[in-house]
């Protein structure tokens, strides 16, 4: 069984790691067979994390594992690009929530 | 209200860079943004090092640099040869570097910030204290990411929270044009409360590099375009004009001896020690031995003279001092004559001036000697010479070094020649030198023609030169023409 390890870097608790985070949750999550690891950094507690990761903007995910180390910046609303980029392109995930709808749900 | 009743006045961060306070009439705007702009290769990237520099070295401050377009290895790597050990300053934590350079791995799916950045900047601020953050370049970060909206939002907040922070901060950006927009993405300049503009152009096959405050929000500077070099030591900013506008010079009424008891007397009881002399006159006249005499005085009194030739060699220079019965070797090898000789096509006015401030600063003399001026007229255009001169008369009188400079006629007869044309007004003395027609026979004169801040003797004396040097005699009567041509005596 592959191991999945993720890296969501995240400033603050702000509308944009909290739809990163939802979006992770729905289209990444349910298409990684067996599961995976997740560990939320938030920049804003630990920035000597950022610095190491040489985290510039945020929201930052990181997939460690397996390799090759791909980083995705965003709040993921970009389905077809995210799911492009971790090769997990297949039609059985929930829809993504983007910026448009959440800034609907907020008013 | 009271808020307002609040605000601090503006204050001022000395740069440390060579010549910026004086352009900049104080140096950064302190908690403030300062941004810095300039085409490609124009010296952005070690400027906004050498403030940093600057910052840990010459003022105790420690400071973050930023880097979004080199790596941090290649900022170490290019000021190794200036002698700046960042890595040293690092490991003694003066010094953050943040490494934001452009990752090629980096994928965008969906909306962001720099929050990443920020809190980085933010931390390494509270880290080591420091008081100057450096980013190096916004342009780069218009490479690396993908949406400018974002970025300019995310810029002004950056600057705010810098601000809030109250750190001094230096942003470098990109210019695509010499004389264009500001910056190319023309959001910069409105969240900076300065803005610099590094210029390097190419004029007359040589490059010619200046630096102008555009703008200071707040508070006075100069306006122009000044001249800078790049020396062993970083930048040098040659405030030339500023120099004229600015005549704060120390002015002394200590008179000195020119060298020679009767051109004493002709000045009015001798020259004075913070004041620029012009010899002119034609070729063979006696500028060299006017030279000569100023120069031997300074040694006699155990003095120090630096004499600048630039139409003779040191030997041509030891052997007429000789002719004259001066030993130039002797005191040369006294410590008190230095000669510096040099073609002056050999860099351009940037670069001399720097050289002869750098010989001042170091030999400390009394007295300068060059000659002659009007051999370094053709090396550049008539204004920057004019610069040139102006920016030299103002190092030379703030040092007070009494100073001598000889310009070449360009006739035998004498006549304004171009250099006394753009220098007169700066010189405090000019002495003419003229060649005058005597039954037949041509003998020397000298006349002063201008002495600023004293009498002198305003008639033509007869001057001849022997085994001793200069020997002035009595005043010609009835010459007609002594400015303008060979003068005839009936």
């Amino acid at each position: 069984m592959e191991k999945h390890v993720y890296t969501f870097f995240i400033a603050g608790g702000g509308e944009l790691a909290i739809r990163a985070l939802a979006n992770f949750d729905r289209l990444i999550r349910p298409r990684l067979e067996g599961g995976c690891t997740l560990t939320v950094v938030d920049i804003l507690k630990e920035p000597r994390q950022a610095r190491e990761h040489r985290v510039v903007a945020t929201p930052m995910l990181v997939r460690e594992q397996p390799l090759p180390m791909i980083r995705i910046l965003g709040d993921l609303s970009q389905s077809a690009k995210v799911l492009d980029q971790l090769g997990l392109t297949g039609n059985d995930g929930d829809s993504v929530l983007s910026s448009a709808r959440s800034a609907e749900e907020s008013r | 209200m009271n808020q307002l009743l609040d605000v601090a006045p503006i204050r001022r961060m000395p740069s440390g860079i060579r010549g910026f306070e004086h352009i900049s009439l104080g140096g950064l705007v302190e908690g403030r943004n300062t941004l810095l702009v300039g085409t490609s290769g124009s010296g952005k990237t070690l400027f906004a090092t050498e403030l940093l520099y600057r910052a840990m070295t010459d003022f105790g401050r420690q400071a973050v640099f930023v880097t979004f377009e080199e790596k941090p290895a290649d900022i170490v790597r290019n000021v190794q040869r200036l002698n700046w050990d960042l890595p040293t300053l690092v490991l003694e934590k003066k010094l953050v570097i943040l490494d934001a350079s452009l990752d090629r791995t980096v994928v965008e799916a969906g909306g962001y910030d720099l929050s990443g950045i920020i809190s980085q900047i933010t931390d390494a601020v509270k880290e080591i204290d420091a008081k100057l953050v450096v980013l190096d370049s916004l342009g780069a970060l218009f490479y690396q990411f993908e949406n400018p909206g974002i970025l300019r939002r995310e810029i002004l907040r950056l600057t705010d929270h810098l601000q809030e922070m109250g750190v001094t901060s230096v942003m470098t950006a990109e210019r695509l044009e010499e004389y264009g927009p500001v910056t190319r993405y023309g959001i910069e300049e409105f969240v900076s409360d300065c803005v610099v503009v590094l210029r390097h152009q190419l004029i007359e096959e040589k490059v010619r590099r200046t630096i102008q405050i555009y703008k200071l929000r707040g508070d006075r500077h100069y306006k122009d375009e000044f001249p800078f070099t790049i020396e062993s030591e970083g930048f040098c900013i040659l405030p030339l004009s500023a120099a004229e506008l600015e005549l704060t010079q120390a002015s002394t009424a200590d008179r000195i001896s020119f060298g020679n008891a009767k051109f004493d007397a002709m000045a009015g009881g001798g020259l004075f020690q913070d004041s620029v002399i012009l010899f002119s006159g034609p070729t063979g006249c006696g500028k060299t031995l006017m030279a000569t005499t100023f120069a031997s005085e300074a040694c006699r009194r155990g003095e120090r003279v630096l004499y600048l030739g630039y139409e003779e060699s040191r030997p041509q220079l030891v052997r007429n001092a000789g002719s004259w019965g001066r030993d130039f070797m002797k005191w040369e090898r006294a410590g008190l004559l230095k000669m510096v000789c040099q073609y002056p096509e050999a860099q351009g006015f940037e670069g001399h001036v720097y050289a002869i401030q750098r010989e001042i600063e170091q030999f400390r003399p009394s007295r300068l000697v060059l000659d002659s001026i009007s051999a370094l007229e053709r090396i550049g255009s008539v204004r920057h010479f004019r610069e040139f001169v102006i920016g030299l008369t103002g190092f030379v009188k703030q040092q007070q070094v009494c100073s001598l400079f000889t310009s070449s006629s360009p006739s035998l007869s004498g006549g304004i020649s171009i250099t006394d044309a753009h220098i007169s007004t700066i010189t405090d003395a000019i002495v003419l030198l003229r060649y005058v027609e005597q039954n037949g026979k041509l003998s020397r004169g000298v006349i002063i023609i201008k002495m600023r801040g004293s009498e002198h003797d305003k008639q033509f004396h007869e001057y001849s030169i022997n085994n001793q040097g200069l020997e002035i005699g009595k005043p010609f009567v009835h010459v007609p023409t002594a400015l303008l041509g060979i003068a005839s005596v009936s």
